[in-house]
């Protein structure tokens, strides 16, 4: 559009400022401006002035007969929402990522695929962790958890530095273990370097061990 | 801001004739600005099974969806089914309805998308017919105000506009019939078209000066 034609349809829609305003004034001072802006008022005059075309009375009525009824279709919705198509927006920064991740779920899965199956052997994988605390002043601190049935006289750990470190090696089968340190028999303490941790139910924290299946690895806790 | 249109059988015949009605009927202007919190609640309510809520939204817009329609094809013959089309299928599709614009436009332009699909069919085939082709109904009575000869020159005056209007390629004649019979504004425009309001005001322009040559190659332009 030429300005003189923006101007035009600013001037027609009322939507001009004063500047714009003065602008459009000055160019209608050409002829043909003139008769141009005369005939598209014009031509806007007589679609203005058109009268509507008005549906029938029943129109309302009518519509609302053809609609179904939500509520006694309950499976109905349960098919729209599996079976209505949607838009979905994407860009190729996500396309890359979706192939990616695509790529890295093929790779994994065809090296697990290509693994031995584990057999009865591989259950006597052992992994060996360190329990150990600093207990300066302690006589005896043991090692309870839920592979031993939380029994608290059952794994002594020994003063390995005289000095109040105390540590205990354990050969663990692979899984998810709860544990607590017991000092002179008497005293549960939550492990201060543990990996993790989980609520005892007591108000007090179970210190967690993750033993990972399919490597041999030592541990110090 | 609601405003309620009082609209009387005294401008037209044509109105009394399609209602079947002799007094004065209520019109709600469909080009008031309707309140989209409003809508909303009209919405919700339909979603949640009462069928009646949404009586209040086509009574709000069959006006101006009805019109529309008949614009775009022409005739009035499919504009009442075309038009009731597109309200039924705004109802199946109100959850998708996501409000970021008027309930209006969205029912427009499902509205124009039917009204293509028809104008496409008719392409194809080897004849259409135009109602006022016909030439205006002289059984009409019109009314206190409106001599005869005056009613049969509305009556042809319009005739030869909607003429014109069924020879405006279509993209220029939805941009023309929004902005200068519908009385919508080129943002709204834009939105229904799935345009730019920049675009939509040049397919206005343009469409009006298509309309202009065509009216004036008519005789009508006068």
């Amino acid at each position: 559009m030429t300005r003189f034609e923006e101007l035009l349809e600013g001037k027609l829609a009322a939507e001009l400022s004063p500047d714009e305003h003065q602008e459009f004034s000055a160019l209608l001072v050409v002829a043909e401006n003139r008769r141009a802006f005369a005939t598209h008022q014009q031509t806007v005059a007589l679609l203005a002035g058109v009268e509507r075309y008005v549906p029938s009375s029943s129109f309302t009525e009518e519509v609302l007969a053809r609609l179904p009824d939500r509520r006694s279709r309950p499976l109905r919705n349960v098919c729209d929402l599996l079976w209505a198509t949607r838009v979905m927006r994407w860009n190729v920064a996500t396309a890359l990522a979706l192939s990616l991740v695509l790529v890295v779920t093929a790779l994994t899965w065809k090296a697990l695929s290509g693994r031995t199956p584990v057999g009865s052997e591989r259950h006597s994988i052992v992994t060996l962790f360190r329990f150990s605390l600093d207990a300066p002043g302690a006589q005896q601190v043991s090692l309870a958890g839920d592979f031993n049935g939380w029994q608290p006289d059952e794994i002594l750990l020994a003063d390995v530095t005289g000095r109040g470190h105390f540590a205990v090696t354990l050969s663990l089968k692979p899984g998810r273990y709860a544990y607590m340190f017991v000092v002179d028999g008497a005293t549960w303490m939550t492990d201060p370097r543990a990996e993790a941790y989980r609520d005892d139910g007591f108000g007090n924290k179970n210190a967690l061990v993750n033993v990972e299946v399919p490597t041999v690895a030592d541990g110090d806790t | 801001m609601v405003v309620e249109a009082l609209r009387c059988n005294s401008t037209g015949s044509r109105a009394s004739k399609e209602q079947g009605s002799t007094g004065c009927q209520v019109l709600i202007d469909a080009r008031r600005e309707s309140d989209p919190v409003d809508e909303r609640a009209i919405i919700a309510r339909c979603l949640a099974g009462e069928r009646r809520a949404y009586s209040v939204l086509v009574e709000r817009y069959k006006v101006l969806v009805h019109d529309l329609v008949s614009r775009m094809l022409g005739d009035t013959s499919d504009a009442e089914d075309i038009a009731q089309d597109a309200f039924v299928k705004a109802y199946l599709s109100l959850r998708d309805f996501r409000g970021e614009s008027r309930f209006s436009t969205w029912v427009c332009r499902i509205a124009l998308n039917r009204c293509k699909d028809v104008l496409r069919k008719r392409r194809r085939a080897p004849w259409t017919r135009l109602r006022h082709e016909e030439g205006p109904d002289v059984a009409e009575v019109p009314d206190d105000q409106e001599t005869v000869v005056d009613s049969l020159e509305r009556c042809e005056r319009e005739a030869r506009l909607q003429r014109a209007l069924a020879r405006l390629p279509v993209k220029y004649r939805e941009a023309v019939v929004l902005r200068h019979i519908e009385g919508m504004d080129f943002h709204e425009i834009g939105r229904v078209l799935a345009i730019a309001a920049g675009a939509a005001k040049v397919r206005a322009f343009r469409g009006r000066e298509m309309l202009r040559r065509i009216l004036e190659r008519d005789g009508a332009a006068r």
